[in-house]
C-alpha cells in the first residue's frame, strides 16, 4: 500500500486567522493530497447518498458503484447500510424522542420580565382574596395537625442512583439462533430460549440490574430473565424463554440495565423510559 | 432541495412547536444524517455478532437524540447567518456522535485494523478493479486507520469538518459545544503536535516498501 507522497517538513507557519477567532481555518499545507483523497472518498458514496434519501433507485446506484469500480462485498454492504429508512424508520426516531423528552423535565417557559421601574399595585380584589385564602390555609393545618400521626422520623433525603454506562446488546446462542447475524436479522423457534450479552461501554462498579421485554408494534411481553453471575461491570449474559405471547414474526428485544431495581413490575417494566441510571439497547429478532 | 428560509421556518417549529414539526424536521434532515453514518459505517470492519444495518439505525436514533439533547441546545445552535447549510451541521453533530459511540463500544473499529479488513483486501485483490483506484482507497483506509489512532473521536469530528469540508470554525465549535477560541486552539495544536506524527506515520510504510 503506498501512501500519498508528503512533504516531510511540518513545521510551516500558522496562517493568518490562527489563534484567533477571525477567519476560516487553513488546511496545513502538507495534507492537501491527503485531504483531496479524502474529499474524493466522500464522493464514492454520492450515488448512494442518493438512493438513501430515495432520489434515486437501488439498481441505479448499484450500477453508478459498478462504474466507479466497486466490488461486490463493498456495493452489498453498501445497499444495506444506504437502503432508505422510510416511514417505519422516522416513527422509531419519533419513538426514541418522544421517550427521551419524557425522561426530562418540561421546558419552563420563564414569565415576561417586568420594565424597570413598574410597580405592582394591588387589585382592589385582591385584599379580601387573600385574607380568605390565608384563613383556609390556617383551618386547614390545625386540622391536619390535630389529625396527624404520631411522628416518625423523617425520611432520608434522596439520594441520585448510580449513573450505568452504556451496553450493547447482542443476541447470541448457537442451538436456536440461526442465520448470519452479519446479514440477517437472528431468528428462533416458537417458545425457544433466547440467549444474549449486555456489554458494557467501560469497565465499572455499578451493580446492574437486568430485565427485557420482546416488543412488536404497541405489544409488550415482559421476559422472565435468567442471567448468568457475572462480575459487576463486566459482560453480562442473560436468557430468556419466549413465553406463548410471543409468536410469529418480527419482534424486538429491549434490554434494560439499571442501577436500581425496575421501578415497575409486567407491562409497565417494558415502558420505563432511559436515564441517566437506566440504560435501554434495543435488538430486533425474527420468530418462526 | 430545501432554502435556507424552509429551514429556519423548519427548526424554529422543531424547537417550539408540537410533535408533528418535530416530525417534519425529522424527515427533512433524516436522510443526510443517514447518509453520514453508512458513510462512516462504510469505512469501519464489520463486526460479527452485530447486525450493521442495526447498528446504523441505533446510532441514527442516537444522533437524533443528540440534536434534542439538553433543552435541544444542539440543534438550537445551527445559525445559516454564519455559512453552514442545515444538512452539513447536522451531519456533523452526527458524525461525533456516531464517532463517540462507536469509539466506546469498539477497540479498533477502523478497515485497516484486524481480520475482516484482509478478507476485503483479498476480494479487492481477486477482482480486475484499477490499480489506481484500489490504491487510493487502501490509502484512504490508511489514513482513516492512522487519524484515528492519533485522535480522538472529537479531534477527529474537528479534522473532517474544518479541513475537509472547510466549514465554518464557529459552525463547528456551536456544533461540537465547543467555543470557538478552542477551536482556533485545537488547530494550532494539530499542527505542533499532531500534524509531524500524522505525516511520519503515513511516511512509514513508503519508506519500507
Amino acid at each position: 500500500m503506498q501512501p500519498p507522497k508528503l512533504p516531510a517538513d511540518s513545521s510551516a507557519p500558522a496562517p493568518a486567522g490562527e489563534g484567533t477567532p477571525l477567519g476560516a481555518v487553513v488546511p496545513p499545507a502538507e495534507l492537501t493530497e491527503v485531504i483531496a483523497m479524502h474529499r474524493a472518498g466522500c464522493a464514492d458514496y454520492e450515488s448512494w447518498e442518493r438512493y438513501a434519501a430515495g432520489g434515486c433507485t437501488r439498481a441505479q446506484a448499484e450500477a453508478a458503484a459498478r462504474a466507479a469500480d466497486h466490488d461486490d462485498a463493498a456495493i452489498a454492504r453498501a445497499a444495506e447500510l444506504f437502503a432508505p429508512l422510510g416511514d417505519e424508520g422516522v416513527a422509531a426516531i419519533l419513538a426514541a424522542l418522544d421517550r427521551d423528552a419524557g425522561d426530562r423535565p418540561q421546558h419552563v417557559h420563564a414569565e415576561p420580565r417586568m420594565a424597570s421601574g413598574e410597580v405592582i399595585r394591588p387589585r382592589r380584589w385582591m385584599g379580601p382574596a387573600l385574607g380568605g385564602a390565608v384563613a383556609l390555609v390556617a383551618a386547614g393545618l390545625v386540622l391536619w395537625v390535630a389529625g396527624a400521626p404520631s411522628p416518625s422520623p423523617s425520611p432520608l433525603p434522596s439520594v441520585p442512583p448510580s449513573p450505568m454506562v452504556d451496553h450493547s446488546l447482542d443476541i447470541t446462542g448457537i442451538a436456536d439462533v440461526r442465520g448470519d447475524a452479519e446479514r440477517s436479522t437472528p431468528s428462533v423457534p416458537v417458545g425457544a430460549q433466547l440467549q444474549w450479552t449486555l456489554r458494557p461501554s467501560t469497565q465499572h462498579a455499578v451493580p446492574t440490574v437486568v430485565w427485557a421485554c420482546a416488543m412488536r408494534d404497541r405489544t409488550m411481553v415482559p421476559l422472565t430473565v435468567v442471567r448468568s453471575p457475572t462480575a459487576t461491570g463486566a459482560t453480562i449474559l442473560a436468557s430468556a424463554t419466549l413465553p406463548a405471547e410471543v409468536t410469529r414474526g418480527p419482534w424486538e428485544l429491549v434490554a434494560f440495565a439499571s442501577s436500581v431495581p425496575a421501578p415497575a413490575t409486567g407491562v409497565a417494566a417494558c415502558a420505563v423510559a432511559p436515564a441517566d441510571h437506566l440504560k435501554v439497547t434495543r435488538r430486533r429478532f425474527e420468530v418462526r | 432541495m430545501a432554502s435556507n428560509n424552509d429551514d429556519i421556518e423548519l427548526v424554529r417549529r422543531a424547537l417550539e412547536g408540537t410533535r408533528a414539526d418535530r416530525a417534519g424536521l425529522v424527515r427533512r434532515i433524516q436522510p443526510g444524517i443517514h447518509a453520514e453514518i453508512a458513510c462512516l459505517l462504510m469505512r469501519m470492519a464489520p463486526v460479527r455478532g452485530r447486525n450493521p444495518r442495526q447498528e446504523l439505525e441505533d446510532l441514527v436514533q442516537e444522533a437524533f437524540l443528540k440534536l434534542f439533547d439538553r433543552d435541544r441546545r444542539p440543534l438550537a445552535g445551527w445559525d445559516p447567518a454564519r455559512g453552514c447549510t442545515l444538512d452539513s451541521y447536522v451531519r456533523l453533530i452526527a458524525r461525533n456522535r456516531a464517532l463517540d459511540v462507536l469509539r466506546s463500544r469498539r477497540r479498533t473499529p477502523w478497515q485497516n485494523d484486524g481480520p475482516e479488513t484482509e478478507e476485503i483486501e483479498h476480494t479487492g485483490e481477486s477482482l480486475p478493479d484499477p490499480e489506481d483506484i484500489v490504491l487510493a482507497r487502501e490509502t484512504l483506509a490508511t489514513l482513516d486507520s492512522q487519524l484515528h489512532e492519533l485522535l480522538a473521536p472529537r479531534e477527529y469530528s474537528l479534522f473532517v469538518s474544518l479541513y475537509v469540508e472547510e466549514l465554518p470554525p464557529v459552525d463547528v465549535a456551536a456544533a461540537l459545544g465547543m467555543s470557538a477560541a478552542a477551536v482556533y486552539q485545537w488547530s494550532s495544536r494539530f499542527r505542533r503536535n499532531v500534524l509531524p506524527r500524522l505525516l511520519a506515520a503515513l511516511d512509514e510504510p513508503a519508506r519500507s516498501q
